[in-house]
């Protein structure tokens, strides 16, 4: 028995794909766990197998239009980018404060709806396992002072502290990497308005780097703590206050997660939350296919 | 005279805002909005420069720059590709391509990026 299914050591939604007679191809997902409690089923196991073929396909359909939907709207997107640079460069010169602050929200505004689309974008390759990862080596601790300091000069009525140093140069995706330090820093800030301070923190732990941004803003429910890393979730009590889509974290998280590292928080609500992830540094992509 | 440009993209409304930021630029330019009809299209009116989108219809951006790198005649002419999507990049690099922009582009990136490939 202990050879077949070790007590510690149950089988979790493990997906078998089987060719059947008259049903034909099914994807299952098997779950299987020792019986402990003591009465007439000890020791025997108890097998859960669900057949998810459908669920699968339709899942693939959603992310099929995902990635559909984003790419085609960002043609028209392109277009009025190209319209509004274009107005930028024609403005007379007698032209009021009034038609250029205009023009000039017109701008930022559709540089964000650009930032939503290519996060849509970038939710969909996720999806379809396209993260496409550049890894070259690069000074890790001259990344994070360049974050931090985009971060300041965008936000300069926080302080962002940055202490600490990692010492090595890491072989990673540098850009995509960046992009998890700024969300984790544009999030401590943007969950903190009555804080005007946000902590990060870099050091070197045996063979890991090791990075934490701490803020002092509502913080997050335990109960809510794990939801908060899936697609598309965002915490109850505050979608209304705090718009956004619910994937950075996601996106952040399956960044981490390709550099061979892990993700997580700590939280005590009301005082506020840090996040921090950890990087292998002799990460070999090859173990993980390069996904 | 101008240097001449000719922009394909399977869409007409970036066609059309293109060609005002190209011949803002103070380039001559020519579009093409069917990829089938590129290479006659270069052997008519001898560009300096192709602007290529990569997701077309038809004939995809890598495609026709196959063809082009196959004729004598045109392989040495300087392609700078564009597209939406995250593979865009390795996609061109693969296809030969001479530079690379994201859409939406950055005007003054794009301006810069044809310059240095024919001014």
């Amino acid at each position: 028995m202990e050879d077949i299914l070790p007590t510690n050591n149950p089988v979790l939604d493990y997906e078998v794909e089987h060719e059947f007679p008259h049903i034909g191809r099914k994807l299952m997902l098997l779950n299987a766990h020792r019986v402990e409690l003591e009465g007439k089923f000890k020791d025997r196991i108890l097998l859960a197998i669900e057949d998810i073929t459908e669920r699968r396909n339709i899942e693939q359909r959603k992310d099929d239009f995902l990635s559909i939907a984003s790419h085609e709207l960002k043609t028209p997107l392109t277009t009025v980018v190209g319209y509004v640079q274009m107005m930028q460069r024609l403005i007379p010169e007698q032209a009021s404060d009034k038609f250029r602050s205009v023009v000039a929200k017109t701008e930022v505004y559709v540089e964000r709806l650009n930032q939503l689309l290519t996060e849509l974008l970038d939710v969909s390759r996720i999806q379809s396992g396209n993260i496409e990862l550049h890894k070259e080596l690069f000074d890790f601790d001259k990344m994070i002072t360049e974050a931090v300091e985009g971060m300041q000069t965008a936000t300069p009525k926080y302080r962002i502290k940055a202490d600490g140093r990692a010492g090595v140069a890491y072989f990673g995706d540098e850009s995509h990497l960046t992009q998890v330090l700024t969300n984790l820093i544009s999030n401590a800030i943007k969950y903190s308005p009555d804080a005007d301070e946000v902590e990060v923190h870099v050091s070197r732990v045996s063979d890991f780097i090791k990075v934490s941004v701490k803020d002092f803003g509502m913080g997050i429910k335990e109960d809510e703590r794990k939801k908060i890393f899936e697609r598309f979730y965002r915490v109850g009590a505050i979608q209304k206050n705090f718009p956004g889509m619910g994937i950075g974290l996601y996106i952040c998280d399956q960044i981490v997660k390709n550099h061979g590292g892990s993700f997580w928080v700590e939280s005590e609500l009301g005082k506020g939350s840090v996040f921090s992830f950890t990087l292998p540094i002799n990460y070999d992509a090859k173990e993980e296919g390069h996904a | 005279m101008p240097k001449k440009i000719m922009i394909c993209d399977d869409d007409a409304g970036i066609l059309e805002m293109m060609e005002m930021i190209i011949d803002e630029y103070g380039f001559e330019v020519i579009t093409e909005a069917n990829s089938l009809n590129v290479l006659k299209g270069l052997a008519r009116e001898k560009p300096d420069l192709l602007l290529l989108d990569i997701w077309m219809p038809l004939l995809s951006g890598d495609q026709v720059l196959k063809s082009i790198k196959a004729d004598v005649q045109f392989s040495k002419l300087p392609v700078i590709m564009y597209s939406a999507s995250a593979e865009g990049r390795s996609i061109a690099e693969n296809a030969g391509a001479d530079d690379y922009i994201d859409k939406p582009f950055d005007m003054t990136d794009l301006e810069v990026k044809i310059r240095q490939l024919i001014v």
